[in-house]
């Protein structure tokens, strides 16, 4: 029996050896001596536009995130919960503004200005407003990785997203709203007594 | 017998073996690495709605990448003298223009067919870069949340920074002076000053 032991704990101590001998210059391989560029490298790309957004609205909407991966063939799970917040404004593009529809009838101190229809202007989910509540791993299991993470957070926005193209919030009736006040109150500000403000279909 | 037994042994020594560097450097190669797990459902509230004026005269986007690395909590990888990384990819938008919340009262004087504004600050009014809009790129060790969260932040700073020196704030001021001069003169005044 002592001699069946030693046979096999030499047998294993020299393949463990030869594995290790193996294995040390192949994971050193991985790094790499990074020589400094005698330039900065341009890591970016960059583009400036000029627009003429005028956003009247901001809705403020609040999401848990939380997904949970639990597979027969893993001993154990994980478990991720986030909180988040979206901010979503709405208003009007001036820069489609046709002023050759803006009607004026100087004698009765009126006007009728038409403005382009109202639309989504931006959606910004801030990552320091993105809270992670719970993070733990069981079993074999580890804790979700920043890539993972972010894959479920991108889910997240989207489904913010969709509520706003299904037309669940009514964001844009409330922009419309509040951009008729806007104009309303800037024209009569500016000496017009009979302000109409329409907009386009 | 002794050579089945001696053979199981190796086997599972090897095995031991595999699994744990397979797992130090998320080395898998049976297994689909791009299975994605699905969120819950669960539902978006509206929290607060916010009556706001804000006038975005100048949108500057751009692709910025952060790489950071870390001293590695794995003894293997520390023994090998290799060190945690992570490298972000982040397209930033960064939007500039007026909060008219800011026009003080008296901002607005008419004497006849001309129209003194005195406008306020150009300003920056958001930093857009959304999770949808950044990419983990490398992902190498283990990055808590909040070690995650600061790097954004640095990207974020870093996307304003270059917003900045491509000089965001005079693009989004003359722009907003040419819109805003269009306006008032389709509102009936022939003179427009805009300070």
């Amino acid at each position: 029996m002592n001699t069946l032991f030693k046979h096999i704990h030499l047998r294993a101590g020299f393949l463990m050896l030869i594995m290790a001998m193996g294995m040390v210059p192949m994971l050193l391989s991985c790094q790499k001596t990074v020589v400094p560029p005698a330039k900065p490298p341009v890591n970016r790309v960059q583009l400036m536009t000029a627009t003429g957004e005028l956003a009247t609205v901001e809705y403020t909407v609040a999401k848990i995130i939380k997904a949970k991966d639990c597979t027969w063939w893993k001993i154990g799970e994980k478990r991720v919960l986030f909180k988040c917040n979206a901010y979503l404004t709405a208003g009007v593009d001036m820069t489609q503004y046709d002023d050759s529809k803006t009607q004026i009838n100087e004698a009765a101190h009126a006007i009728v200005v038409t403005l382009p229809k109202v639309k989504l202007m931006s959606c910004r989910i801030p990552f320091n407003e993105i809270r992670l509540v719970e993070n733990e791993a069981t079993g074999f299991r580890h804790e979700f990785s920043a890539h993972e993470r972010q894959l479920l957070l991108r889910q997240g926005e989207q489904s913010i997203r969709a509520d706003v193209d299904s037309g669940k919030y009514a964001i844009l009736a409330d922009a419309e709203r509040n951009t008729r006040i806007f104009f309303e109150r800037m024209l009569n500000r500016l000496g017009y007594k009979s302000v109409t403000i329409k907009f386009e279909k | 017998m002794k050579r089945i037994t001696s053979f199981l042994l190796l086997a599972a020594i090897v095995g031991v073996l595999y699994l744990f560097v397979a797992d130090t450097y998320k080395w898998w190669p049976f297994l689909p690495t791009t299975q994605t797990v699905k969120i819950d459902e669960t539902p978006n509230v509206v929290t607060e709605i916010k009556a706001i004026k804000r006038f975005t005269t100048a949108c500057y986007y751009a692709d910025v990448t952060v790489s950071k690395d870390k001293a590695s909590d794995n003894w293997l990888k520390n023994l090998l003298r290799q060190r945690d990384r992570i490298c972000l990819i982040g397209h930033g938008t960064i939007r500039a223009g007026y909060d008219f919340e800011k026009l003080p009262d008296n901002a607005v004087k008419i004497a006849g067919d001309t129209l003194f504004v005195k406008l306020p600050p150009v300003q920056v009014l958001d930093t857009i870069c959304n999770p949808q809009d950044c990419e983990v790129f490398i992902d190498d060790g283990n990055w808590p949340h909040d070690r995650v969260q600061s790097i954004h932040t640095d990207l974020q700073n870093t996307l304003v920074d270059d917003a900045m020196q491509s000089k965001i704030l005079e693009k989004a001021a003359q722009s907003g002076k040419i819109q805003l001069e269009k306006l008032f003169k389709s509102f009936g005044f022939t003179t427009i000053i805009l300070n």
